[in-house]
């Protein structure tokens, strides 16, 4: 939709930018490099052009008779398959452009060897390893009481936090919960609605981490999974406030977590349990 | 004359309420106050589990027992379609509220500017927006509409009063869709004259089977649904919107 009343668009706010600093010209020239406008479809720096003019321009130089109102017409523009080596490494010739990703990293032994005759704990060196080399998950250490996976999860209307100000979002989406398969709720005694605590347990220090929020029963989630949106409880902004905890907060970083070996494992166990 | 409706596709719908937000602040209603809804639904259990999703604006009644009820003429049937509330007229009964089988009027509890979302006067907004309009003031909605030029654009205009889903009447009268199927980003709702059987709604409802909500109330609802099923007693309401009044 138009922007409302007296507001407008973010193009056309930027346009009167540079002309106010006296850059418009050269952004006039970076608006056609950037959208590859060319010829009879470039932008002319001496005239002023809508943010919806830009846009017909782009349209009309990718061949688009209609400019901009093909879009308003059918939504979306579908254009031929593309080929697998536009998207995928194996099917370049060479693959992967002939990078050649390092098997064996001595130098990765080297470090485990000099932090362990230090006296580093384990946690800390074992992951430098010159091969690639599985071992289990930080987190399957904990406790058996930890039995949850615990994961974080973006609803449809919220953008990371950054928009938790904006009351009529959350009024569509509520504050925080705690998602769980009724199955397990009920396994813990847990109602829809009831306030609960989610209790993460970092299996390399034994730190645990507590969060509160009510329960949301849904089928949705798997039985041996606690869930939680990652939109509230980070933001200082006043509107924002009082929505619940992050669930950050409960995950670790640090060794056994997150590694300097690309070693990244994010995921932690947890228990639910009525506050 | 066009006699309008709408067509919801819900093989299409997303449930992403861009609607429902649109709607919002097109029509200037209050806090925790929804004209569209969109249901979140789940049936069965996991792992066999369906989530889905349904829009439900206000039905816009051939036969419409809100207008039925309506002991001072304030709702009426329009013409043209459109089920319309004259809120200057209104006294507040909240008989069409206990008549309405869809659940789709609101009461005005409080004074305007008192529910909505942020105080544009406050002391620390007022330098910052500089008498700007605020997004949710519609001008708009102060005109008279129809043939009948009455009051019946935009919510929460008057405390102790009902209002409810206008279709927009202030954009169908100058050639617009409603705001909820214009920002519908997946083109799931589709507005226009069921009378005309080449109009955009007319096709969609001929080329799938299609349904009514309550289709036994006899209420002749202008809105239809394709793509789906109504919802039965097996299914759930998840996440519901959280009203904030």
């Amino acid at each position: 939709m138009a922007p409302l009343y007296q507001s407008r668009g973010e193009t056309d706010i930027y346009l009167q930018l540079t002309e106010r600093v006296g850059v418009y010209e050269a952004f006039v020239h970076h608006l056609n490099e950037h959208l590859e406008l060319t010829g009879e479809f470039a932008l002319d720096p001496t005239q002023t052009y809508s943010e919806r003019e830009i846009f017909d321009h782009w349209a009309l130089q990718q061949g688009l008779e209609e400019g901009i109102g093909y879009f308003e017409k059918y939504g979306v523009w579908v254009k031929d398959p593309l080929p697998a080596s536009v998207r995928y490494g194996y099917a370049t010739d060479p693959p992967f452009g002939g990078v050649v990703h390092r098997f064996y990293g001595e130098a990765l032994l080297r470090y485990q060897e000099e932090m362990r005759d230090k006296g580093a704990p384990e946690a800390f060196w074992r992951d430098y390893t010159p091969l690639p080399t599985w071992r289990g998950l930080t987190m399957d250490a904990s406790p058996p009481e930890y039995d949850l996976y615990l994961i974080s999860y973006k609803l449809i209307e919220h953008k990371q936090d950054r928009t938790a100000f904006m009351p009529l979002l959350n009024e569509l989406s509520g504050g925080q919960r705690v998602d769980l398969n009724p199955a397990t709720a009920a396994a813990r005694g847990i109602e829809q609605g009831q306030m609960v605590v989610v209790e993460s347990h970092n299996a390399v220090t034994g730190e645990t981490r507590q969060a509160r929020a009510p329960a949301n029963l849904t089928e949705a989630v798997r039985p041996d999974v606690v869930a939680m949106p990652h939109h509230f409880g980070l933001t200082s902004m006043a509107n924002a406030k009082d929505l619940g905890p992050t669930p950050n907060a409960l995950f670790f970083t640090g060794p056994g977590y997150v590694g300097q070996t690309a070693d990244a494992s994010f995921q932690v166990k947890a228990r639910v349990y009525a506050a | 004359m066009a006699r309008y409706g709408m067509v919801i596709d819900l093989d299409r719908c997303t449930g992403c309420r861009g609607c429902m937000e649109s709607c919002k602040i097109e029509n200037d209603t209050p806090q925790g106050t929804y004209w569209m809804y969109v249901f979140r639904f789940e049936e069965g259990e996991y792992p066999a589990t369906q989530v889905r999703f349904m829009s439900r604006p206000c039905q816009h009644c051939d036969n419409a027992p809100c207008v039925k009820v309506c002991p001072v003429g304030a709702r009426y049937k329009r013409e043209d379609g459109l089920v319309a509330t004259d809120w200057m007229r209104c006294i507040g009964c909240r008989y069409c509220e206990v008549a309405c089988p869809y659940g789709v009027n609101s009461f005005n509890w409080g004074h305007t500017e008192e529910h909505y979302y942020f105080d544009w006067n406050a002391e620390e907004v007022a330098p910052e927006v500089r008498g700007t309009i605020p997004p949710w003031d519609n001008p708009s909605l102060d005109e008279p509409y129809g043939p009948e030029q009455r009051h019946i654009a935009g919510g929460g205009r008057l405390k102790g009063v009902v209002d409810k889903c206008t279709f927009c009447v202030q954009r169908v009268e100058n050639g617009l869709d409603p705001a909820c199927v214009h920002s519908c980003p997946v083109r799931a709702l589709v507005f226009g004259d069921l009378e005309d059987p080449a109009s955009a709604p007319s096709r969609l409802l001929q080329s799938k089977p299609s349904f009514r909500l309550l289709e036994d109330a006899g209420t002749e609802p202008r809105v239809h649904y394709v793509g789906g099923n109504p919802p039965t007693t097996e299914t759930r309401q998840i996440e519901p919107a959280k009203a904030e009044v």
